[in-house]
């Protein structure tokens, strides 16, 4: 949970579909610029008949947001595809449900036969976040490797 | 044409969409509905945007006023091709609660409150009844321009009853396939289906007509671009402020439409199907208007003047003797009509049931401290009161076309609608996008637009002298002139449209803003406020029941759920519910998270404010508090500190190892140390032992030369003096490193110490050539120390320089800087320097670089002067990157710590 920090810096990827969020949400609003701007030709005072080339303009615009919209919808379904993911499995909060918990004492598996006392029983959830770590950065050569201690 | 052919027609065509609809219920109870839930099924279920309005009105809204009727698509597509703002949104709320109508929507958002669902309803059907009255009387209009162009003179049977018998047969086939399941998130597979034929059919019937108005009347695309110059639609009047409002009235229509809001958010499968919507539905809008000007202008120049305007798309291949295009153009509307009529009629009925019927069975059959078991079938309730809605909504239409007289223009009815449901816009997005908007202020916002709708455009558009005097319209109501209806506060000269559109927007969003400022929201409506504005942010999630339902009987939960959802699903749901808690059976426990859960099940069938209702009902206990809401953020935040603190305890963790990692590696590092110290001492011991003894062995001898005897005396001498010196210099090291050296502390000028120290070095290989650089006048500074141990080190480094310094012109600079209160000596000689790997291990002792035998020393000159900084409260450092070997030597002025010393 406290990993809500999102990425200062994105890859390519993520930056270009980043950018292509905002030309969808700039489309709309180009297009209905575009589509005011006849009032400012005031067609309605000019002496020359301008309906036909009014439709012109805006069957125009409109085809050019069609393809502009088609090619935005192509680079976002993917987007769209990542989210759904997240949805379809249960309601449960992740970190809440204590699954991901539970998958991670498996790593201590393998983890050295020695450190007995320290394997966290699967009921102590949180523990296992900080127990692989000190494991596995514990001084790998100890002082003295003749010295019997009480291991093993 | 017979007419009894068209009615054939129409009837197997009404036939093979029963067919389509009944094989695609059957395809999807199979299992199969992949391609009936695809994206372009979707987007062609949208085209029930495209009505007869569309089909017919259009071309004679162009025929009246030129380019506006472009209006009407323009706002949808804006609002599709920006669909990431506002209708990804409402398709990700709509799928995540369930919603099943607008006015589910805006009820759930405002805290689950029904009477918001009854005023939106209400509105709903208001705004509809003329627009369902308009399809009617398009289809009979077209019934009678078949039967008016009959040859035989075939009398037109009464008009009233035609519109009958399509109100009927349509109310049939919505219930047959509109009310097949209670749970609007199972949709309706066949009517979709359905009407994605229907938009097919109209779309090739208006482009048929309009490719053979182009090519075969006009001549052309040039042909029609001329015709149009030429005829009386040549100048485009084009007035800005019908142009932006009917923009915007089109856009928010496209979201608030019930049957709209039915197709895009209600029947949607998938949210990519959107994506693929926002460029495929303005394509469709695109082909769908694109002949509708030369249809319009062709129409104008062949038709008699009297010719109504509306229906040119058949009475322009009727009179051009081209049966067959008329008849699929009659399809075409046909298909207009009865799509947005089953829709239209869907999406109301159920909006009556769940939000007017239901409830009030639910309070008459059920008051107060009720058991589920008293509860009647209320499934089949449900059921019937949406065939009886659907019903009644297509009744209130057929008897409004009968009082309205069906004379007005078509497009002014459909725009009437518009604003109406306009109304609906101001609560809905600021629903979803601000969590302040109260349930209060939605329900101000809407009454106030709607009463200004009313009041200046629904009810005079309902005929003159009709429900509105001529006397009010023209003096206002009680003679108070500012209340006319279509100039409030004296605002005059406005187009009567616009002007409704103007003051009802700002009445409605006035109220609202204000209305949620001023009033404070339930907690039920800052929990959904929450869930609706921050859809996206899954984390959000806090159940909608309380602590306070402990007592909650699952049994009589179930009991209940069967009778809504039906026994199966019922019990398949607990079931699952269960298993997931880790029980087996059909009971689980009531925890808030299951009720939340079953609530928003039950609200796919009878709205959330029911759903909610009925479970409080059963549950007896509260809904969610101020104190749960709290109490749940406390937890929320818990987690976080615990989880928090978890991390600072494992990154400690984590410093502490690397620290006992570096210390082992010290201390492994030192017993290495250690080892070769004590090798390379007794190996410095022993060689000028092996020579003091074999020497003396040779002067054991008896005769020996005077001369050789003494020359053997003295190395003998030498190496002892040799043995002596090393051995004091271990000693020294020793007192040092332990720190029990004997500090004699004094004042002296560096600069006197410095030239001591040249002068004693200057017998180091005196033959050589070796100039020192110094900067005198900086030497001048007062220095409070050791003096003689300082001498011993500048002494060791200056000998240094003369000693390996590689140069030709050997140059050694000493330079010094005073640092605040510290002063560092920089001896820095023109060599080649000390290689890197090599800086590391110089303090060391016994550290020799190069060949050991030709310095003549044994390697204990720099560790002793590291010792002797060490005690003097300084530090001497190798200084890199100086062009040369470079020493740092950096010692307080005033050494302090001296007490410190004394007391160990």
């Amino acid at each position: 949970m406290p990993k809500t920090t999102a990425p200062l810096f994105l890859a390519r990827r993520s930056y270009r579909r980043r950018r292509m969020m905002d030309a969808a949400r700039l489309l709309p609003i180009f297009g209905l610029a575009l589509w005011m701007v006849p009032a400012l030709w005031q067609p309605a005072s000019s002496p020359a008949p301008d309906t036909a080339r009014g439709a012109i303009y805006l069957f125009g615009v409109w085809a050019v947001l069609i393809v502009a919209a088609a090619l935005l919808a192509r680079g976002l379904a993917p987007t769209l595809a990542d989210e759904e993911e997240p949805e379809g499995g249960p309601v449960v909060l992740p970190h809440l449900g204590g699954g991901p918990f539970r998958g991670a004492p498996p790593s201590l598996v393998p983890a050295p036969e020695t450190e007995t006392e320290t394997t966290p029983g699967p009921e102590t959830t949180p523990g296992p976040e900080t127990d692989p770590e000190t494991q596995r950065t514990a001084p790998p050569a100890p002082l003295d490797p003749s010295k019997p201690g009480g291991r093993g | 044409m017979p007419f009894d052919l068209l009615v054939a027609v129409c009837l197997v065509y009404v036939s093979v969409l029963f067919i389509v609809a009944f094989a695609a219920e059957g395809r999807a109870l199979r299992g199969r509905a992949n391609w009936l839930r695809s994206a372009p099924v979707y987007t062609l279920s949208l085209s029930i945007y495209c009505t007869a309005w569309t089909f017919y009105g259009a071309v004679g809204y162009a025929a009246r006023s030129g380019l506006e009727f472009v209006t009407i698509y323009l706002g949808p597509t804006l609002v599709l091709v920006g669909w990431w703002w506002a209708l990804r949104k409402l398709v990700r709320i709509g799928r995540a609660e369930r919603v099943t109508s607008i006015a589910d929507l805006i009820s759930s958002r405002f805290g689950k409150s029904n009477l918001l669902g009854v005023i939106v309803t209400a509105m709903a059907v208001l705004a509809s009844t003329p627009y369902i009255a308009l399809q009617l009387q398009s289809v009979t209009l077209s019934f009678g321009v078949f039967a008016s162009d009959t040859p035989e003179g075939w009398a037109l049977p009464d008009q009233g009853a035609t519109a009958l018998w399509v109100a009927g047969g349509l109310a049939l086939f919505t219930i047959l396939f509109g009310t097949r399941n209670l749970d609007a998130n199972e949709r309706h597979h066949g009517v979709v289906t359905a009407i994605a034929l229907e938009a097919v059919v109209k779309l090739v019937a208006l482009l048929a007509v309009g490719i053979f108005v182009v090519w075969g009347l006009g001549g052309g695309v040039s042909g029609v671009l001329a015709r149009i110059d030429a005829s009386r639609l040549a100048e485009w009047n084009l007035d800005f402020g019908r142009w932006a409002g009917l923009t915007f009235v089109a856009g928010a229509a496209v979201l608030t439409l019930p049957r709209m809001f039915q197709v895009l958010v209600v029947e949607n499968a998938d949210e990519r199907h959107l994506a693929t919507a926002s460029w495929a539905f303005p394509l469709y809008l695109l082909l769908m208007s694109l002949f509708v000007l030369p249809i319009a202008v062709v129409g104008l120049e062949r038709m008699p003047a009297g010719a109504n305007p509306d229906l040119f798309v058949l009475t322009l291949p009727l009179s051009e003797g081209r049966g067959m295009l008329a008849l699929l153009a009659f399809l075409g509307g046909f298909s207009s009509a009865t799509s947005m009529v089953i829709v239209a009629s869907i999406a109301l009925a159920t909006m009556v049931s769940n939000h007017v019927v239901t409830p009030l069975w639910l309070a008459l059959r059920w008051p107060g401290r009720g058991q589920a078991g008293h509860l009647g079938d209320v499934r089949g309730l449900v059921l019937m009161s949406r065939r009886i809605s659907i019903g009644g909504v297509l009744a209130l239409g057929y008897f409004y076309y009968r009082f309205s007289g069906g004379t007005e223009a078509l497009a002014a009815i459909g725009l009437i609608s518009f604003v109406g449901t306009a109304q609906i816009l101001p609560a809905l997005l600021g629903g979803i996008y601000w969590r302040g908007a109260t349930h209060w202020g939605a329900a101000a916002g809407l009454v106030g637009g709607l009463a200004v709708w009313l009041y200046a455009l629904f009810l005079p558009s309902v005929g003159e002298g009709g429900l509105i005097s001529q006397a009010v319209m023209t003096h206002g109501p009680f003679g108070l002139s500012w209340l006319r209806p279509q100039a409030l506060f004296g605002i005059e000269g406005l187009d009567p449209l616009l002007h409704a559109l103007l003051w009802s927007m700002s009445v409605n969003v006035t109220l609202f803003t204000l209305g949620s400022l001023v009033t404070m929201p339930g907690p039920m409506e800052r929990l959904q406020g929450l869930a609706f504005v921050n859809i996206f942010d899954q984390t959000t999630g806090t159940g909608a029941w309380g602590r306070g339902t402990a007592g909650a009987e699952a049994e009589d939960l179930l009991t209940m759920s069967q009778r809504i959802l039906g026994a199966q699903v019922a019990q398949d749901f607990f079931q699952t519910q269960a298993a997931a808690q880790g029980k087996a059976g059909f009971l689980p426990d009531t925890t808030p998270e299951f009720l939340t859960r079953l609530e928003r099940k039950l609200a796919g069938s009878v709205g959330a404010a029911t759903a909610h209702a009925m479970i409080a009902q059963v549950s007896r206990g509260a809904a969610v508090s101020v104190q749960d809401l709290i109490a749940v953020a406390g937890e929320t935040l818990e987690i976080k500190e615990y989880s928090a603190r978890l991390e600072a305890k494992s990154e400690e963790l984590a410093r502490t190892a690397r620290a006992l990692r570096e210390a082992n590696d010290k201390l492994t590092e030192l017993s290495i140390q250690k080892d070769g110290f004590l090798s390379q001492i007794s190996h410095e011991l022993r060689t000028p032992m092996t020579s003091i003894r074999a020497f003396s062995e040779i002067l054991m001898e008896p005769d020996l030369p005077e001369e050789m005897r003494a020359r053997y005396a003295e190395i003998i001498h030498e190496e002892s003096r040799r043995l002596t010196r090393l051995l004091d210099d271990l000693l020294d090291l020793s007192v040092l490193e332990n720190r029990r050296a004997q500090l004699n502390v004094g004042v002296a000028n560096l600069h006197d110490l410095i030239s001591r120290a040249a002068m004693a070095a200057s017998s180091t290989r005196p033959e050589r050539a070796f100039q020192i650089e110094r900067d005198f006048p900086a030497e001048h500074m007062a220095i409070f120390t050791d003096t003689d141990r300082l001498v011993q080190v500048f002494i060791n480094l200056i000998s240094n320089a003369r000693k390996y310094c590689d140069a030709d012109r050997a140059v050694l600079r000493i330079e010094v800087n005073r640092r605040g209160e510290r002063v560092e000596v920089d001896f820095i000689d023109n060599g080649s320097g000390i290689p890197k790997k090599s800086q590391a291990v110089i303090f060391e002792k016994f550290a020799r670089l190069g060949d050991p035998a030709g310095a003549g020393g044994a390697g204990l000159g720099l560790a002793i002067c590291r010792e002797i900084m060490a005690n003097l409260g300084g530090s001497i450092d190798y200084l890199p990157g100086q062009g040369g070997a470079a020493f740092r030597v950096s010692l307080p002025l005033r050494r302090r710590g001296a007490r410190v010393q004394a007391a160990r």
